[in-house]
Order: structure tokens, then C-alpha cells, then sequence
């Protein structure tokens, strides 16, 4: 089920909050619980299996490790048997059609093998179980020993699919005991209006742009340029949008989750854009991978090398294809030049504006290995961008090209030059909840319009 | 023992400090956002479903739906396309952008003077048609032999699509150049298999030069109007005389051509544009945008006089007529006109509504070879825009 669908707003979401505001508070996460499973299974009953199967066993296996004061051995390999059955679950689930087709293509043969269907979340939510294993072998948490607690945390309908990654120190006490009034409802519905309109308004209008540009064969250089742009102003409006939608559902139930985004095109350094585009999973490799690897400790070549393979396993986090290893080399490269700079980007000798135009340009050019589907695909891309497909034509799409080509100056004048949602909520000014309260209606009209399908009988 | 990694600053950590006044009015924006995902709800409860022509029914429940996610993708159509609120919310959406000129539509391609069109009409795919030049014949062929295998004659009559004969009112650049061969290019390959074929595009072309003030097809359908089936009809009964068939018609004196009914209707293109219109006939479910798109629709029924003269409406089947008309959703009512045309009555159990322009011509087959139905002249209305598709296998003729 996704946010921006009539199922989640007007069937899902008003049952569960009128069920949850009305019960025993002891009986809330209860049925956050069960509404999440439900949230989660509405598509595929069976994925539930896969997630109750991860959350039992580093319940269980976090419960031993914080038993085992002493006797460090059985910790260590009780935290390896929970890492171990999470990366394999991700591995199967997320890496194991890209091992086959790969081997496929080196052998140049072809197996026996289905297609695996890549369960939705499964990526986020290995990470929170992981974690949460990994806080407690490192003492930094104490092992909660309510089941239905544990399971309300790793499977929270508002950030279970798409995140932000939420660490169980942070909302452990949030989980056991959290405080419910109308202020937080309301703010929590404010910045879910925010994110909706951020989505739908904005990045499912770059959309089409995007997606008609990387179908080509051949992009141009117009046409590649437009496709890229777009698809980063897509990327990071959905995401964005959807992480906001997230938090402020979350914030509605009186969690506090960490915010995921802090205007990322604003950086003026690759660095900085790191720690400003999907906050929480980069403080998560930061956390669990580059720290343990021996982060800047150990050397200079050692502090690059470490940078380079927690920004490649950070790529294929994203997805189990090649030019996503690329699109983390490709940051991770960046992050170590910079390093060697001294922390400072390059282009740090420009004017502000320029400064950040580059790190923008730098990081959208990324993009490109982002959304490739292989190398043939990629390099018809590049080729693209770097003017050697030929000039092109401004692409055409089915549906509201003019809004689609509005918007895009618009959305990009949004990036750089206004408040993010969370500076919004800071100020949290009645004018702002009105213009979006109106901007919410314009979304949903445009929801339900693009979801119109007539029974078209002539067609057939 | 526990360090928050949280990023310093966030947001929420001011909501201490806001005011009152700001407590006070986020506290309504939150019942206000609950109160309107809760109207849905309400309205299943209070409201009788909606039912346009976006409606599905409830899914069927079994494992295999519930485990490859059709059931619950099908409910949530199902539950959306029968609120209230979503044709509300849709309808207003879509007729303030329409009436603000800015609507854009997938499907339909809005036009000049109130004009609409079918956004699949515009196309133009000659690398396709070379593709399926020899198929396409193939299956002409073989409905022809097949057809006079039963002792009948074929005639294929093609209906131009609305923007071949009224291509004035579409805007600048949407309509694809070359478009307008079509069809050429279904007379060329009637004409190099030998099937009869009525130039129904000449005669409306006639007609309307004839009478520039009269209206062959609905301004917001895809569909022929009445002058234009009873063009139609009056170019297939001069084919007939032509090729010398006129004897294999026997006339049915009973038959009773009553006046035009009067009808107003929402066209099928308004339909498609997700407009406040329930019903296609009821005008109480309209909205006033509606009101002004919807057109006059009059037919002409056909009765046919019983025992002491009494009327009874003309029967979609007759086991001895001499004329079997198959076709799609345009002969519904071109088969009256084709009575009153010929002069005789018309069997009309192979006209398919939805079923696309093969499957009245494969269920009239199917009737020929199983020798059920044995007509003397086999009309086979075909949609123009039928005509540029992948001809796949399931074109095939024989039953």
C-alpha cells in the first residue's frame, strides 16, 4: 500500500487512527502492529512471513546476547548469526537474480531459474532489525523483552517501506511510552500534506519527462539533459515527499522519527550533500560499516579505501544491478577526492551560488548511473549527455506537457531558493498550512484524475 | 547508556515553544485531516455507491487473488471508483480544468468548436502496416471464402473514424501526418483480395458537401450519427444494387420506419474525461459542465407490424432473413437504418458491442460453418482504427 493511494487515505488510515486514538493506550501498539502487517501483507500476505521471521529471530537473539554478560565468543557469534540471517535475507532476496544473470552472462548460458520478487522494505527494515542487534552486542541498548513492542518498531507502517531508517535508541522510549495530543496530529498531518503535495504535485509531473527521456535508444543531448534534470528533481521530491509523509504520520502517533533530508541541492560539496540526502541511511553506513571499518583511524589510503567500499555497498543497497555500484563509486570517488582536499570540494574557490550549482550538476550527473538498466544503457546515456547522440528535440510526452515543462523550472527554483519542510514546520505559520491545505485538494484531484481508467468497450 | 543519533536541530524540538495560538490552529488542521479521510468511510455508509463507467465490481476472493495481490488491487478500485468522494473530487478537478482550456487527457484529444476526438485516432504507424500488409489480407481472404462457403456474399463496410471526415477541428500538431491514408490503405487491400468493400468515407464526404449544416458524427463521441448511418446505410443499399444483389434480399413488407426519437446522451469522449456524469442518460446526475457537453442523440427505431397491426420491436435475430449485419458497438443502431435502407429485416445477433471489429465476423462464421444461420449478404462494419493493429492470431477467422 503507498501513501498516495485512495486505499491508504480514505480506507486504511481513517479505520486505523479511529481504532487507535479510541483503544486502551496498552493496546496501541497492538494494533500498530497488526494495522502495519496489514499494511504490509495488502499486496503479498506471504512477505509478512519474511518479516516476522527476521523480527523473531533478533528479538530472540538480541535477548541472548544481552543475557551473555560475560563470555564474549557467544556474543560475537550470536551478533554474526543475526547479521549473517539479514544480509542473507537481502541477499537472496535483493542479489540473487543479479548473481544468476551475471553468471549467466560469463558463462554465456542460461539457468533454470525464476525470477525472485524483491519484497517491498525488505532493505529497510533488515537494516533497523540489524541494528538494533548490533546496539545491543555493543551495549549501547538494553534487549526490550516485549515481543510486541520489538515488532512494532521493525514493522511501524509510516516508515516501513521506504524509511527513513529509524534506529531503536532513538525511539525506543517512544515505543514504550509516548505522549498523544491534537497539536501533534496536527503538526504530523501538516508535513504529511506537505510531502503528499511534494510527490504528487511535483515529482509525478517529472516523471513522464524522465521516464520517456531514458527509454530512448538514443537520447540526444536535449533529451537526455531534460530526462536527467527531471528525474533529479523527481527523485528527490518523491523521496523526499515520501519521507515527510512518513515523519509526519509517525508524528501523529507521537513518535519523533529523525528527519531524512535537509535540502541536499543547497550543498556546496559532495560531503555536505551527504549529509544532507537520506540522512538516515548514511549516518547508518557511517554507523555500522564505515566506523567498524576503521573509518579515518587508520590512514589516509585506508580512510579513502574505507569511503570507497561503504559508498559501493551503498549502491547496491539501492538496487541489484551493476550501475548502481557505479552511481556509489561514483559518490565515493568524490567523497575521497574531497577528503584529500581537505575536506573541501574543488570548486570551493567559486562563489556560493556557483558552488552549489556544481555540487548539483555533480551529484545529478550521478543519476545517470542511478537509473541505467545495464552498461549498453548507461553508455547511450553518457553518450547522450556529453552531445555525441546528436542535438535531439524537447521530449514529448502523453499527458500535461506544459505542466510537466513549467515545472520543471519551477521545482528546480523550489530546490534552491525556498524553505524545506522542515523549516516550514519550524516556523509552522497558518499561512503555509493553508496554502497547502488548498495545494492537498489540487494533489488529490490530481490523484484521483491520473487514476481515472473508463472502460474504455470501443477500444477492444 | 543510550545516545540519540538523531541530527541536532530538528524540527519538532521547538514545538515546546510554539504559542497558543499556533497549538490552537494545528489542532484543527489535525481534526480537519481526520475528519476528511474519514469522509469516504461515511459516505459508504450514508451514500449509495457510484457506478460510472470507471466502476468495477468487488474482487473475487480466493488465495491464489489474495496472494498475487489482484483481489486487494481490484477492492481498491473497486472502493475508490465507488465513492462519492472520488467523483467528486475527480469530476470538479477535471471540468475546472477543463473549463480554464487546460484539461489534457490521454484518451481524448479536445478539439476546436467543442469538437473531441479519440486520442488513439491521431496515430499514423506505417511501419506497422507494412508489417501486417500480407496477414491482413490473409484474414480478408479467408472471411470472404469462409462467408461463401454458406452461400452469402461478403461486403466489408470500413467506418471512417470521426477525425477522416472532420479533421478540421483537431488542434495544430496532433494529429500525425500520413494519418488520413488509412483508409486508402483498407480499400487497396479489399480491392487486391477481391472482397466487396463500400467507400462509406466517399459517401460521407459527398453528404457533407452536399449539406454543410448537418452533422454526420457526434461533435464528443467516437460514434456516427444518425445521418451519418443512414449515409452509411444508403451507400451499402447502392452497392448492393450495383453489384447485382438485389435478389438475394427478400423484402419484408411488415416492416415500419417510425420518426426520429429525440435523445440527449453525454457522449463517450466526455465519459473518458472523468466528468461529473453518472448516468449516460439521466441528466439529474449531471453537472453543469456536463449539461453543456452533452449532445442530441435521435434514432429511428424499427418496428415490424404483428398479427391485427400491432407494433414489436424488431427482434436482434432472425432465423430465415436474408441480411446479417456483424460489427461493433456503431451497428447498434446503423441495423435499423439498414432495414429501412434495404427494406428488409436485418439479423443483428452478431453485432458485438466492445468486441472490437473481429469477433462479430468470427460468431457470424462460426453460425455460417456450423450452417445455424445461412443469410443471402453478410454487412461487416469495421472501425476504421481497428484497422492499425498488430493483427495477432487472435484475428483468426475460423472458429
Amino acid at each position: 500500500m503507498v501513501f498516495t493511494s485512495f486505499a491508504f487515505l480514505f480506507l486504511f488510515l481513517p479505520l486505523f487512527l479511529g481504532v487507535y486514538f479510541l483503544v486502551h493506550p496498552g493496546l496501541r501498539n497492538l494494533w500498530l502492529l497488526l494495522a502495519s502487517m496489514i499494511f504490509y501483507g495488502w499486496e503479498r500476505p506471504s512477505w509478512v512471513g519474511i518479516m516476522v521471521a527476521s523480527t523473531l529471530i533478533d528479538y530472540t537473539l538480541a535477548l541472548c546476547i544481552g543475557a551473555k554478560e560475560e563470555g564474549r565468543r557467544h556474543r560475537k557469534l550470536l551478533l554474526l548469526i543475526s547479521i549473517a540471517v539479514n544480509l542473507g535475507l537481502l541477499g537472496w532476496f535483493k542479489y540473487a537474480n543479479l548473481l544468476v544473470h551475471s553468471s549467466e552472462a560469463l558463462l554465456g548460458t542460461r539457468f533454470d531459474w525464476a525470477d525472485i520478487v524483491l519484497p517491498v522494505g525488505i532493505s529497510f527494515y533488515t537494516f533497523q532489525s540489524m541494528s538494533y542487534t548490533i546496539d545491543v552486542y555493543r551495549g549501547e541498548i538494553r534487549p526490550t523483552r516485549n515481543l510486541i513492542d520489538f515488532a512494532c518498531y521493525v514493522s511501524m507502517f509510516p516508515q516501513l517501506v521506504a524509511g527513513p531508517i529509524v534506529r531503536y535508541r532513538d525511539v525506543h522510549r517512544e515505543v514504550v511510552h509516548r505522549e498523544h495530543s491534537l497539536t501533534k496530529v496536527g503538526a504530523g498531518a501538516l508535513l504529511f500534506l506537505i510531502g503528499f503535495v511534494k510527490k504528487v504535485l511535483v515529482a509525478d509531473a517529472m516523471a513522464p519527462l524522465a521516464t520517456t527521456g531514458f527509454a530512448m535508444a538514443q537520447p540526444g543531448l536535449v533529451e537526455s539533459w531534460t530526462a536527467l534534470v527531471a528525474y533529479s528533481i523527481q527523485i528527490y521530491f518523491d523521496f523526499s515527499g515520501y519521507s515527510d509523509m512518513a515523519i509526519g504520520l509517525g508524528l501523529m502517533l507521537g513518535f519523533h522519527f529523525p528527519r531524512n533530508f535537509d535540502s541536499p541541492y543547497k550543498s556546496q560539496s559532495i560531503t555536505e550533500a551527504w549529509r544532507r540526502w537520506h540522512i538516515s541511511l548514511s549516518t547508518w553506513l557511517r554507523d555500522y560499516l564505515y566506523i567498524p571499518l576503521g573509518g579515518n583511524r587508520r590512514g589516509e589510503a585506508r580512510t579513502y579505501a574505507n569511503l570507497s567500499i561503504t559508498m559501493l555497498l551503498g549502491g547496491l543497497w539501492h538496487g541489484a544491478n551493476w550501475p548502481f555500484v557505479c552511481w556509489g563509486a561514483w559518490q565515493g570517488l568524490w567523497l575521497s577526492l574531497e577528503r584529500m582536499n581537505g575536506r573541501r570540494a574543488f570548486h570551493a574557490g567559486l562563489p556560493a551560488w556557483l558552488r552549489v550549482f556544481c555540487t548539483w550538476l555533480i551529484f545529478t550527473f550521478g543519476w545517470s548511473m542511478f537509473v541505467a538498466r545495464d552498461f549498453g544503457h548507461l553508455r547511450a546515456l553518457w553518450l547522450g549527455l556529453f552531445g555525441l547522440g546528436g542535438v535531439g528535440a524537447p521530449l514529448h510526452i502523453a499527458q500535461y506537457e506544459g505542466y510537466a515543462y513549467t515545472m520543471l523550472p519551477v521545482a528546480l527554483a523550489i530546490v534552491f531558493f525556498l524553505p524545506n519542510s522542515s523549516q516550514l514546520m519550524r516556523r509552522a505559520h497558518p499561512l503555509v498550512a493553508l496554502a497547502f491545505c488548498l495545494l492537498f485538494v489540487v494533489a488529490l484531484g490530481r490523484m484521483l484524475a491520473a487514476s481515472h481508467l473508463p472502460f474504455l468497450y470501443f477500444q477492444f | 547508556m543510550t545516545e540519540s543519533t538523531l541530527p541536532t536541530g530538528e524540527w519538532f524540538d521547538g514545538m515546546a515553544a510554539w504559542s497558543r495560538g499556533q497549538r490552537r490552529w494545528l489542532g484543527a488542521l489535525g481534526l480537519l485531516f481526520v475528519a476528511l479521510t474519514a469522509t469516504a468511510p461515511l459516505g459508504w455508509l450514508l451514500l449509495r455507491p457510484v457506478k460510472t463507467q470507471s466502476s468495477v465490481p468487488p474482487p473475487e476472493w480466493n488465495w491464489a487473488t489474495v496472494e498475487n495481490g489482484a483481489a486487494m488491487r481490484q477492492l481498491e478500485r473497486h472502493v475508490k471508483e465507488s465513492s462519492w468522494l472520488t467523483f467528486q473530487v475527480r469530476g470538479v478537478f477535471n471540468e475546472t480544468l477543463l473549463e480554464l482550456g487546460v484539461l489534457d487527457s490521454d484518451q481524448v484529444v479536445i478539439g476546436n468548436d467543442g469538437w473531441m476526438y479519440y486520442a488513439p485516432t491521431m496515430r499514423w504507424q506505417p511501419e506497422l502496416l507494412e508489417r501486417t500488409r500480407d496477414r491482413r489480407r490473409e484474414v480478408l481472404r479467408a472471411a470472404l471464402d469462409l462467408v461463401r462457403l454458406g452461400g452469402a456474399e461478403l461486403l466489408l463496410v470500413p467506418v471512417p473514424d470521426t477525425v477522416t471526415i472532420y479533421p478540421e477541428f483537431v488542434p495544430p500538431g496532433r494529429l500525425d501526418a500520413g494519418r488520413t491514408q488509412l483508409y486508402d490503405v483498407i480499400l487497396a487491400d479489399a480491392a487486391a483480395v477481391g472482397v466487396p468493400c463500400v467507400d462509406v468515407r466517399a459517401a460521407m464526404r459527398a453528404r457533407r458537401a452536399a449539406h454543410p449544416d448537418e452533422l454526420l458524427y457526434y461533435r464528443r463521441d467516437t460514434h456516427w450519427g444518425l445521418a451519418g448511418q443512414q449515409t452509411a446505410a444508403a451507400a451499402v443499399r447502392d452497392h448492393i444494387h450495383a453489384s447485382g444483389w438485389i435478389d438475394r434480399i427478400r423484402p419484408e413488407p411488415d416492416l415500419i420506419v417510425l420518426g426520429a426519437m429525440p435523445q440527449t446522451w453525454v457522449p463517450g469522449l466526455v465519459s473518458m474525461l472523468g466528468l461529473r456524469a453518472e448516468s449516460e442518460f439521466d441528466e439529474a446526475g449531471w453537472s453543469p459542465t456536463v449539461r453543456r457537453l452533452v449532445e442530441s442523440a435521435p434514432w429511428t427505431p424499427v418496428h415490424l407490424r404483428g398479427p391485427g397491426g400491432a407494433h414489436r420491436h424488431l427482434p436482434l435475430e432472425f432465423a430465415d432473413a436474408t441480411v446479417a449485419l456483424c460489427g461493433t458497438s456503431y451497428s447498434e443502431t446503423f441495423g435499423y437504418q439498414l432495414c429501412a435502407a434495404l427494406g428488409t429485416v436485418v439479423d443483428r445477433r452478431c453485432v458485438v458491442p466492445g468486441g472490437g471489429s473481429f469477433a462479430g465476423i468470427r460468431k457470424l462464421i462460426a453460425e455460417v460453418v456450423n450452417r445455424r444461420f445461412l443469410p443471402r449478404i453478410v454487412v461487416w462494419e469495421f472501425v476504421e482504427r481497428d484497422y492499425q493493429i498488430d493483427w495477432p492470431v487472435t484475428t483468426s477467422l475460423v472458429p
